[in-house]
């Protein structure tokens, strides 16, 4: 039953939490320590000199999940997938409303990335070794990365833990290797110095966009905190190991990707191949092979697991399949070629989607009534109305609406020049729809109670001395008026 | 000598959705979730403050990237 916990919509329980800090910290690297690293890192060295770029890519990367980790401390408190703890701030049929979008398609798109990358990187060592034709197909190796990638999630998603103990720190020692390798042939007083042509002629604006593409990463995490969170053994763990692992960690192992970009002058990692010997290309396959497959199956994870919490009596192999829609990615390669937009629209909707999240857990004082979660139907305490919570999606309008506003994602047009090269679009639009839903839920749900029901509390039974679990009111959490 | 008989199939969904119920059940008294004496230690309020120091020296980082340090090279 603990290796049906990982791959089901069950509570995890004490008993079963098997991850400390250490482990959580190297599964959320070897997480983010992937394609999407390489090509995010390749964008922000394409937008300024190596050290701003290097500072770009930590904060882009850390200061967003500062705010989102605390959905981190929720799930692992209650060790119960997002998208059924989600059902507490959107409602289960606003739930329903959000996942196929900001969770499948969402998800199947990143998972395409790893996926193209592997076919186009084997496909590029091919080129190198003169050999052309059907074996050299990016498209071939491309599906062949999804098979395997589904293969491991199929036979034992709980397997995949112990696989991270040797993963990561290879994966992390071939980038040393790579970056030292990549320092040797162009030198490091020319690589700090090399001018990127950058996405705007000035500079400033250029920094700016490339810090929307570290930021746009950095809240797109909103819905895998419960991947491994809801396993850890303490709160902590759940908060800062999900940080540190994509946040400096990601932000400082993007170096190569940096790197790179500043030598070859282009936005694709691929181009870290070039010049290289046979060795080294064997072992860009390696890190490629490993980090790639492993970050395929993390995202292929999420999709599986939402898709059974959604349908329960769904079969495994069945939720292991729906990630299949990949391989239509593997051949249209839209979300690869165009990968700052696809990220800046991360940014400008997952960025307010997980804001409005935290402030609601905040307000509800990280406590929900978990049989109410588990019963969404008209009634339950978390139905709202329709099955909606129409002020979470006001505030996600407004602040996605203003996030576009000022830099749409599909233009990449700005609308305040000056405010955007200071404050952005992401963060502000995240603190905007924070701002809006605290307000509309103190003046329109809290005083009514309504998606803030009576929880079990434990915290009585020490001061009363009693074994029972007394429920209750919110009331006299301070939430809503007596 | 062993004989072909027939045995009830599995459930394993019917199995995990009544240990879900089960679990709804039981998870306070198990977890006491928030709870100083929880087995899942809680992470305290103050932790805050330290997130919020964390977060202003981050923005200070940037700061420092924009003004300073990008002219440098550019």
């Amino acid at each position: 039953m603990a290796e049906e916990a990982t791959k089901s919509r069950l509570v995890a329980l004490p008993g079963e939490r098997t991850l400390g800090m250490r482990d959580m910290i190297m599964i959320q690297i070897s997480f983010s320590v992937a394609t999407w690293m390489l090509l995010t890192g390749a964008y922000i060295g394409f937008s300024a000199p190596f050290w701003p770029a290097m500072i770009i890519s930590v904060f882009g990367t850390t200061f967003p999940l500062l705010y989102h980790a605390f959905l981190g401390k929720m799930v692992t408190r209650w060790g119960v997938d997002q998208s059924i703890l989600a059902r507490a701030t959107w409602g289960p049929v606003g739930t329903i409303i959000l996942l196929p979008f900001f969770l499948f398609l969402m998800y199947i798109i990143w998972t395409s990335i790893p996926v193209v990358m592997f076919g186009r990187t084997v496909n590029q060592a091919f080129s190198f070794l003169g050999v052309t034709g059907f074996w050299a197909d990016a498209r071939l190796w491309g599906v062949l990365a999804f098979c395997c990638s589904a293969l491991i999630l199929w036979k034992s998603a709980a397997v995949l833990f112990w696989f991270f103990r040797f993963v990561t720190p290879t994966i992390v020692l071939v980038l040393i290797l790579l970056t030292v390798r990549t320092v040797v042939v162009y030198g490091w007083d020319n690589l700090v110095h090399i001018i990127p042509e950058g996405f705007d002629p000035n500079p400033d604006m250029s920094y700016m966009i490339g810090s929307e593409v570290a930021i746009g990463l950095g809240f797109s995490w909103v819905f895998c905190f419960s991947i491994y969170g809801r396993l850890a053994k303490r709160e902590k763990v759940g908060y800062f190991g999900s940080l540190i692992g994509w946040g400096p960690a990601w932000g400082i192992l993007s170096a190569p990707a940096i790197l790179a970009a500043l030598a070859a002058g282009v936005t694709d990692p691929v181009y870290l191949l070039e010049g290289a010997n046979g060795v080294w290309v064997g072992m860009y396959l390696v890190f490629l092979f490993g980090a790639n497959i492993f970050s395929a199956v993390c995202t292929m994870y999420i999709v599986s697991l939402s898709a059974r919490v959604l349908v329960p009596k769904l079969p495994w192999s069945w939720a292991v399949l729906i990630n299949a829609l990949v391989i239509i990615l593997v051949f249209w390669t839209a979300a690869y070629d165009q990968f700052n937009k696809f990220i800046t629209l991360v940014g400008a909707t997952f960025g307010p989607l997980g804001g409005i999240m935290v402030v609601d857990y905040m307000l509800k004082r990280y406590r929900v009534n978990l049989r109410e979660l588990y019963t969404p139907k008209k009634g339950s305490a978390y139905w709202y109305w329709w099955g909606i919570n129409p002020y979470a999606f006001i505030a996600f309008a407004v602040g996605a609406g203003f996030d576009i506003w000022m830099y749409n994602p599909f233009t990449l047009a700005v609308a305040q020049p000056e405010v955007f090269k200071i404050a952005g679009a992401a963060i502000p639009s995240t603190l905007l729809a924070s701002l809006v839903y605290l307000v509309l839920s103190r003046l329109f749900l809290m005083p009514k109670g309504i998606g803030f029901p009576e929880v079990p509390l434990v915290h009585s039974r020490r001061a009363s001395g009693t074994p029972a679990v007394p429920q209750v009111a919110l009331a006299e959490q301070g939430a809503v008026e007596a | 000598m062993a004989t072909s008989q027939s045995i009830d199939p599995i459930d394993v969904n019917q199995m995990v959705l009544e240990e879900t119920d089960r679990r709804l059940d039981t998870y306070y008294e198990l977890a006491l979730p928030g709870d100083e004496d929880s087995p899942i230690e809680p992470m305290g309020a103050s932790w805050v403050w330290f997130v919020i120091i964390i977060g202003v020296a981050l923005y200070a980082l940037w700061l420092i990237g924009r003004f300073i340090i990008l002219p440098i090279y550019t």
